[in-house]
């Protein structure tokens, strides 16, 4: 035989055996075919069946999924999240598995920033700060909720949203909804009981009023050792500005007018900024450079702080079971300004799902279930601070978190960092710069004011504000402030 | 690859989240060079921070390695002593620094009052006066051990027949050092002189973790300048800007520093 005869030989045998392996294929899918169309229905857990004779039962096996989120490192977020994912996996849905990331604070925006800005789809979760939203829901970035989290189907839908008070509003952008706010970070005041007690001062009500104690009990305890009656996490950026937005409210301050220009240099403002010197008196050395923890070392084991009357939470001195100071640390309102208010600044760390997740709807049922109120204990047990306020001022968490009892009603008359625009982070680091060259008597606080509204302005026409226009959603919400804390009793789908 | 993108981004306006939206007008680099703080401080800063970073380290290194080249009993501990911190790593140091120098209970003031400080004790990083000097102290103690080790290794390769005959002669230890020991060791000094240079210049964890570029922005470097810009800002086209402008300028620095180091030795 020719090569080309050899070659026609080998094709034949070929097809011959190809042929004999789709015809065994199509015979052997054909009988799985035939088996799972006869076979007896597979029972579910928690369903009876109603077979009567014995039949082995046969459970469907779901594919394993492998949530990933990304969170700030630290109890009250990853652990806590770490400890609710296993509970899910453990109770709820078996084949999912929740891994988180925990980040540290000095890296966390830049990461999910990346994240999402990239679209990336590393993760199915982000704990992520509404004051961000404006960055990443205009562009796309953000799955959109609002359909989930209102669908009537207790299945699907979320229990009692209005429970979730004033941080509700603060994950709806331009009319939806992009986050569920499980943690709450609103500012919220403390003091050490222990030191109150000892002093003999009333636990004050007004910023003067704290200004006034602080005064008198910051003394030389021991010779060599000072006691002060204020601290608070005053360094450059979010620790700062956290400050100001829970200060200057109560002082009337209104960042930006409705045409976007911004009024620093207004006498309230300007008021408000020297108070904030004067504070610097009767605080310990070192105020600008404090960040939230350096304030719990000094008001709980190093114990020579009285006051810290607008702080957000730290586990780390509040948590019984980690701290051994927790039952000295007292809980309080956050001091009215001289317009009589308290607006305690609002913050939180609630869940969204980016658009590049690639599980979006085992993203859902997992931030359906942690937000349900049949987790109102375990929540908090896993070292959690919720969002909602009927978890929060139930007896039983306020047992185990007796600051929550004060907390709560600080959430209930948070105002939002303002503004929410893309540039918050910028203005904010321009806000803390020009507070800082008065705090440490560089400028005037009438010309760091003053030079603030100019940067602030240049800003903003630069970003087009002033020809484009934009939104202010936060006046209509403070406005018209959301009811919240339902009673109904409720009854879990899980 | 990179440093091409880098140039092409710094010509485009390009927002971090929103992405490249054409050209820049006005470019980036006039955006930078006009902004109020760009000069001072950023520019100061980092150069007053590196001068001195450099100065110092290289003074105390130059000074350890002398004490420490010659044979004596416990010399080896303190060598290894010497250039523990250059393992650390860099958040651990700026982590630590910021509990030395915290100023209620930091040990740092401790040791101060217990040695009889007088008056108010030093704020460190929160105060303007010695915010800059915190992150220069931590940088001295991190980065001084690598001067002493690079130039301990060069007092090692000179010739010790050039140094006996020296001494001989009649010759001081001074004159041995500046007349045999330094120009012998002038190409080690450069590449230690160089390499410090570079790595002071883009000063950012120390900064990062001790203060923040705060108080307000009193010690902000251009590297923290850098990545405000690029992560706090999302504008990756000034940021891009930026760090083109400081490559062009820590090359020009480095290629003057080598001109007269060539010069020196010639």
């Amino acid at each position: 035989l020719s090569e080309q005869g050899k070659a026609k030989i080998t094709r034949r045998k070929y097809l011959k055996y190809a042929g004999g392996a789709v015809a065994a294929a199509v015979v052997a899918a054909a009988g799985y075919g035939v088996y799972e169309a006869t076979k007896p229905p597979p029972t579910i857990p928690g369903v009876t069946t109603t077979a009567t004779t014995a039949v082995p039962a046969t459970v469907t096996v779901a594919p394993p999924v492998v949530l990933r989120a990304i969170s700030v490192e630290g109890p009250r977020f990853s652990k806590c999240l770490n400890i609710m994912g296993g509970k899910y996996t453990q109770e709820v849905r078996p084949n999912v598995t929740l891994e988180v990331e925990g980040v540290p604070w000095s890296a966390y925006y830049d990461k999910f920033t990346l994240e999402l800005a990239s679209q990336a789809g590393h993760y199915d979760i982000i704990q992520m700060d509404y004051v961000r939203l404006p960055c990443h829901a205009p562009y796309g970035q953000l799955y959109d909720l609002t359909n989930l989290i209102y669908d009537p189907d207790p299945n699907i839908g979320i229990a009692y949203p209005e429970d979730f008070g004033p941080q509700w509003k603060s994950y709806e952008y331009e009319g939806k909804l992009y986050g569920v706010p499980v943690d709450t970070s609103c500012g919220s005041g403390f003091y050490r009981k222990d030191l109150v007690e000892k002093e003999g001062v009333p636990v004050p009500n007004t910023w003067d009023e704290l200004y006034k104690y602080a005064k008198e009990v910051t003394k030389e305890v021991k010779p060599g050792v000072m006691q002060y009656g204020f601290a608070g996490g005053w360094l450059r950026g979010t620790f700062l500005d956290m400050f100001w937005t829970g200060i200057s409210r109560s002082y009337g301050v209104e960042s930006l007018d409705e045409n976007m220009k911004p009024h620093y240099s207004s006498p309230e403002s300007v008021k408000c900024l020297k108070f904030m010197g004067k504070l610097q008196e009767v605080a310990p050395p070192g105020l600008l450079d404090m960040a939230e923890s350096d304030v719990y070392d000094l008001l709980g084991n190093v114990g020579n702080v009285v006051f810290d009357p607008l702080e957000c939470s730290n586990p780390g001195v509040t948590d019984p079971n980690t701290s051994k100071m927790w039952n000295q640390i007292g809980g309080m309102l956050v001091p009215g300004g001289p317009k009589g208010l308290r607006t305690p600044a609002l913050g939180g760390l609630g869940l969204v799902i980016p658009n590049s997740a690639p599980n979006k709807e085992e993203a859902w049922k997992f931030i359906r279930w942690i937000a349900d109120p049949s987790n109102k204990y375990a929540y908090v047990d896993a070292t959690g601070q919720p969002g909602r306020i009927s978890w929060l001022s139930d007896p039983k968490n306020i047992e185990k978190r007796p600051y929550f009892e004060y907390f709560s009603k600080n959430l209930a008359m948070a105002v939002p960092w303002t503004p929410p625009i893309k540039e918050f982070s910028q203005i904010q680091e321009m806000r803390s710069i020009e507070q800082a060259n008065y705090l440490t008597g560089a400028k005037t606080a009438e010309t760091a004011m003053r030079d603030l509204d100019e940067a602030i302005t240049a800003l903003l026409e630069k970003a087009g504000y002033y020809t484009q226009g934009t939104k202010r959603w936060w006046s209509e919400w403070n406005a018209n402030p959301p009811e919240f804390a339902h009673t109904e009793p409720y009854t879990s789908v899980y | 690859v990179p440093l091409s993108i880098s140039i092409w981004s710094s010509l485009l306006n390009y927002s971090l989240i929103t992405g490249p939206d054409g050209l820049a007008n006005p470019t980036n680099y006039q955006v930078f060079l006009t902004t109020v703080y760009f000069w001072n401080p950023t520019m100061l800063v980092t150069a007053v921070f590196t001068v001195s970073a450099v100065t110092i380290e290289f003074a105390l290194g130059f000074l350890l390695a002398v004490l420490t080249s010659r044979e004596m009993r416990g010399v080896n501990f303190f060598k290894s002593v010497f250039i523990v911190p250059i393992f650390m790593m860099p958040l651990a140091v700026g982590i630590l620094w910021r509990y030395l120098y915290q100023p209620s209970y930091g040990i740092i003031n401790a040791l101060l009052s217990i040695l009889g400080w007088t008056g108010e004790l030093p704020r460190w990083n929160a105060a303007s006066s010695t915010a800059l000097l915190s992150i220069l102290i931590a940088d001295v103690w991190q980065w001084t051990g690598f001067m002493f080790i690079i130039l301990l290794a060069g007092f090692n390769t000179v010739p010790k027949e050039s140094m006996e005959s020296a001494r001989i002669d009649g010759a001081s230890e001074w004159r041995i050092l500046r007349r045999i020991v330094i120009p012998y060791i002038m190409p080690i000094i450069s590449i230690a002189l160089f390499l410090r240079l570079i790595d002071a210049y883009r000063e950012f964890d120390k900064v990062f973790i001790l203060t923040g570029g705060g108080p307000g922005n009193i010690t902000e470097t251009l590297s923290y300048h850098v990545y405000l810009q690029m992560f706090r800002f999302f504008d990756v086209g000034v940021a891009s800007a930026i760090s083109i402008f400081a490559l062009v300028l820590i090359y020009q620095v480095a290629l003057r520093l080598i001109a007269i180091l060539k010069m020196e030795r010639k």
